[in-house]
């Protein structure tokens, strides 16, 4: 399968030749592929954020390049500023972003900004709000009189609008109770199973990741930690802890119960699993 | 990008320069920069640039982040030196074109005022903001504004306000650059097109921003009253500064060498002094 973006030999450092130099990443090698769910996990400073700033163009290599279909995304100006419509970057707390008089308005900037006509803005903006979730009541009103959880939808609705074909979130669930990230979690596969985009996520918590990633990509001081499917990830529990890292809570009952000499397998990481597991090992049924 | 400006940026270190005490760098400052205007002649010249150079040297803040510092005022200088070569007179006749005439007195004007701004502007980074921390620097012009206290002036107010907007210029810095990425990522260009249009698209960035400094204010406010904190009276200080024989001696030396730079160009200019 051809990646849709491919980043070879990524470096970035920050401030060069200044009392605050600073590497951020080194060297990171990857693949993204379409219809795939990427999930990043890493420490505080491990250099997430700075990586996933990389893949819409918004910061520039110190060394490295990022390939979008096969062509490097800074190959021109005008090359770049259409590449942010292709690959859409929600940041941290994107809710701080929103400045129009009506969320219908807030939603259409980034179509605005393609050029798109009147008639193609309000088909994607109406798309836009099913996929993120947003009741179409709420379109005429004020962003600023929102709570905070419908905030945080129209603002990723505002970058799916732009219908991008790599839709990467930085900690999207951050400070959601847990129905609503729940929610947000369904809606984000929701877009991918329906476009065939790929999306990246990066979140601390590890239930989120377990939940919605086909491939994990651990950080750990700028550079690629580990990286392979959930499974092969989190059965690697020691290396993860040593890497300031937590585990699911599955995982964790899991290596409890081992430690204890039950014969379970170690890539358990959804409750789903864990049922299928353990109804086989105790032949007992689910009532 | 922003954060590139080094224009009075700290730049932590543990320099003899950093360690002194704020008000008596405020004050040398000051006094640096009144001798500047009163020296005259090359002599009186050289011995404050070499001042500030090993001042540079003591703060072991490199050469090239001092150069950097001196770009955004290029214009500045450059202004200044053209006008003086067109406009100061003096000296014998090198060139005329028309009604213009370069003097070697207007290049000599010229030069010598290009360099007074250079060590001028040198000398406030190097001797105070580069290597005094906001925190200290508002410390240091409390104390020295204390006795206006007398005539009711605000000076605790004044200095609290001081550092609270030195304080929430990083993160209003920080939280532009945020909001500027999270705008470019739907397309908005801030680069190309006309003045006008290039304003335009700083609203996107400018209505979050200040949407954010308000709520940030008032959150800071409740978090300041949970604390008790009803102004300036009966405060205390965790910092006391106190003068140390360090900072004495750096009084004594950096006294002399303006002394004698003024002295010198008074000597110097006038063959007398008076």
């Amino acid at each position: 399968m051809n990646a849709i973006m491919s980043i070879r030999g990524l470096s970035h450092i920050y401030s060069p030749k200044t009392p605050f130099e600073c590497s951020a990443i080194d060297n990171i090698n990857l693949d993204i592929h379409a219809g795939e769910t990427l999930g990043i996990i890493g420490h505080t400073g491990s250099g997430k954020s700075t990586l996933i700033s990389h893949l819409n163009g918004l910061i520039k290599p110190s060394s490295g390049s990022i390939l979008y279909e096969g062509e490097d995304i800074f190959k021109s100006k005008e090359f770049t500023h259409n590449i942010r419509f292709k690959v859409g970057l929600v940041l941290q707390y994107p809710e701080y972003q929103l400045f129009e008089e009506t969320v219908y308005k807030d939603i259409a900037f980034g179509p605005q900004n393609m050029g798109l006509s009147g008639e193609e803005i309000k088909t994607r903006v109406l798309e836009a709000c099913d996929f993120a979730g947003i009741d179409k009541t709420l379109l005429p009103l004020s962003p600023f009189e929102l709570s905070g959880g419908q905030k945080r939808r129209v603002a990723i609705a505002g970058v799916i609008a732009m219908r991008p074909r790599v839709l990467i979130l930085d900690e999207p669930t951050a400070g959601l109770d847990p129905i609503g990230r729940y929610d947000l979690l369904k809606h984000i596969k929701a877009y991918r199973d329906a476009t065939g985009a790929a999306i990246v996520i990066v979140s601390h918590s590890m239930e989120d990741i377990a939940a919605i990633a086909d491939k994990l990509l651990v950080m750990n001081n700028g550079t690629v930690y580990l990286y392979g499917t959930p499974g092969e990830v989190f059965s690697h529990s020691e290396k993860l802890l040593a890497a300031g890292l937590d585990l699911p809570q599955i995982t964790h009952i899991f290596n409890k119960l081992k430690e204890r000499g039950i014969n379970l397998p170690s890539s358990v990481y959804t409750v789903q699993q864990a049922v299928e597991i353990l109804k086989n090992l105790g032949g007992g049924t689910n009532d | 990008m922003i954060k590139d400006v080094s224009l009075g940026q700290f730049f932590p270190g543990n320099s003899i320069v950093h360690r002194l005490d704020p008000r008596v760098k405020l004050v040398l400052t000051i006094v640096f920069i009144i001798a500047l205007f009163m020296c005259r002649g090359p002599v009186p010249y050289a011995i404050m640039a070499a001042f500030l150079f090993t001042v540079i040297l003591l703060t072991k803040i490199s050469f090239v982040l001092i150069f950097r510092s001196i770009k955004p005022i290029l214009i500045l200088l450059i202004f200044t030196a053209v006008l003086n070569i067109f406009y100061a007179t003096g000296g014998s006749e090198l060139l005329r074109l028309g009604s213009v005439v370069i003097t070697t007195g207007g290049i000599y004007t010229a030069f010598f005022m290009v360099f007074r701004i250079i060590l001028l502007v040198v000398a406030t980074f190097v001797m105070l903001t580069y290597t005094t921390s906001p925190i200290m620097l508002t410390d240091g012009l409390e104390s020295l504004l204390s006795p206006l206290k007398k005539v009711k002036f605000p000076v605790h107010e004044l200095s609290m306000m001081m550092s609270i907007a030195l304080r929430f210029i990083p993160t209003l810095i920080e939280e532009t650059e945020k909001i500027m990425s999270a705008q470019k990522s739907r397309g908005a260009d801030f680069e190309t097109g006309s003045i006008f249009r290039r304003a335009k698209a700083l609203i996107p960035v400018l209505i979050p921003l200040f949407i954010n400094a308000f709520k940030r204010a008032e959150d800071l406010a409740l978090a300041m009253e949970c604390r008790c904190y009803h102004g300036g009276e009966g405060r205390v200080r965790m910092r006391i500064l106190k003068l140390c024989p360090l900072d004495y001696i750096s009084i004594i030396v950096s006294l002399s060498v303006f002394i004698l730079a003024v002295i010198l160009s008074q000597i110097l200019t006038f063959g007398v002094l008076i």
